[in-house]
């Protein structure tokens, strides 16, 4: 069943979001799992099928008050078949779907009597019907098993799975700007994770991870998700261990097993956004300098973090973004060349919460610029100080 | 102390200075000493509900109790 069909209708939608297992296929509607009690006082699953009347993709009210049951004869929980079911009809509903029953229960009051007013009223009235006996033996079972809900061909989505989360079309219209883009993640270390673990979950075209390490002990702290000892023991590449575990989720996650430097850097060249997350400022300079002479606009993020009087640890996170229009605060805010001497002061702390923030901030800019939030302030850079507990916005542009 | 005085943290620690307004390589040769070279710092200031940042050759007008944190932001 094509998820546009199910969220084109409330009654289809509603159904779905409760927990039943719908599906549809040439003109019926079925709900599978659902519990029954059969003569011989047992509880079985069966099927629930209905004629599906639709004018092009949006229900109509139900022509017919009928379902068709797949399985034995319903019965109560005495094994005395339910009032209303006619045996073995047969209905023509598909490959195996026999044999099956019909069950005639309509509402005999009330304004629409006669009647049901959509799908809802009347999956649910059967639901009712079919399942009390079986819940009167085991009070456990239920038609409400939540399945995992699977895209179909129709819906040619880039997700192994579907957000069934109830949504309103105006959400669904702001989701539709993220769509199309290909997005490249420059550095797959704790922010960088955390970046992936967010854009993953939209519903961009591709992502392309780029990192050359290997994901080992230290970076398990700093990353979404618990890696096991075993998983950690296998010493996979950052970007292939991300990519692996984020596309159970999605398809187009490409991991990129090197760093971006003047032989690689060509590869951002198709990009729609880049989120540039290693702190090498001399890599850093090559991949802006590139990104602004391709108008590709990008963000930038960067944390420091120290330790302070009486062991306490301090700080600023901080994200700069760059586009056609504005950026002429990049060469203030970004370290474009690395320390030569070492810096007695760079103390190299991470911590996942601030990973995570300063991620979190990265990727509401990027939907910002995407127009799928509201922006008035129109900051290019944002900093967020630990101590002081303080949120800035400057270099703002087009307010 | 000297009435011109403001008294100012840097880094969570208490600073004395002169005013009328301090740029941002005197915060930062405040928060380190000596400056490492080659460092690049980010600097932002708050006092009660104002807020904002400082980039190099910038300078904002002291107020007594002006917090200032001082970092070299390169991590990721």
């Amino acid at each position: 069943m094509s998820q546009k069909l199910v969220s084109l209708n409330t009654d289809l939608s509603r159904l779905r979001a409760e927990g039943l297992d719908i599906s549809s296929k040439s003109k019926y509607l079925f709900v599978c799992g659902v519990p029954y009690v059969n003569a011989a006082k047992e509880v079985k699953r069966g099927i629930i099928a209905s004629v599906l009347d639709l004018a092009g993709e949006v229900t109509v009210a139900p022509t017919s008050h009928v379902i068709f049951f797949v399985g034995d004869p319903p019965c109560d929980e005495h094994g005395s078949v339910l009032p209303g079911v006619t045996q073995n009809v047969n209905q023509s509903l598909g490959d195996g779907l026999a044999p099956n029953h019909q069950i005639s229960r309509k509402p005999t009051t009330g304004p629409t009597a006669g009647r049901y007013v959509d799908y809802y009223e009347k999956i649910k009235t059967y639901i009712a019907i079919v399942c009390s006996p079986a819940q009167a033996i085991d009070p456990t079972v239920t038609a409400y098993t939540n399945p995992v809900v699977v895209p179909d061909e129709e819906d040619d989505s880039i997700f192994n799975y579907l957000d069934t989360a109830p949504t309103k079309a105006g959400i669904v219209l702001a989701n539709q700007k993220l769509e199309g883009q290909k997005i490249a993640i420059v550095g797959a270390g704790a922010t960088g994770s955390y970046v992936l673990d967010f854009v993953a979950k939209t519903p961009v075209e591709e992502i392309h991870l780029f990192d050359h390490d290997l994901f080992l002990n230290h970076n398990a702290f700093r990353c979404p998700g618990a890696p096991s000892r075993d998983e950690l023991g296998k010493k996979h590449r950052k970007a292939h261990y991300l990519a692996s575990i984020y596309s159970q989720m999605r398809k187009r996650i490409i991991p990129h097993d090197f760093f971006v430097d003047e032989y690689t850097i060509e590869q951002l060249k198709n990009m729609n956004f880049v989120f540039i997350c290693i702190d090498k400022g001399i890599s850093k300079r090559l991949i802006i300098e590139r990104l602004q002479e391709w108008s590709i606009p990008f963000i930038d993020v960067g944390m420091g973090i120290q330790l302070g009087e009486n062991n306490t640890l301090a700080g600023i996170v901080t994200v700069t973004a760059s586009t056609v229009d504005k950026r002429d605060h990049i060469n203030s805010r970004i370290a474009l060349s690395d320390g030569e001497a070492p810096n007695e002061y760079s103390q190299n702390v991470q911590i996942s919460e601030l990973s995570a923030l300063n991620a979190a901030l990265a990727v509401i800019k990027w939907k910002k610029l995407c127009g799928y939030f509201d922006d008035v302030t129109k900051e290019h850079y944002c900093a967020y100080t630990i101590r002081s507990n303080q949120l800035i916005s400057e270099d703002v542009y087009g307010a | 102390m000297n009435h011109n005085e403001f008294n100012i943290i840097v880094n969570g620690r208490p600073k004395k200075e002169p005013g009328p307004s301090i740029t941002f390589e005197r915060v930062v040769a405040l928060a380190f000493n000596p400056v490492p070279p080659n460092a690049f710092f980010t600097v932002t200031w708050s006092h009660g509900n104002q807020g904002g940042s400082l980039t190099p050759g910038k300078s904002v007008q002291l107020q007594n109790g002006m917090k200032f944190d001082v970092t070299e932001t390169g991590q990721s």
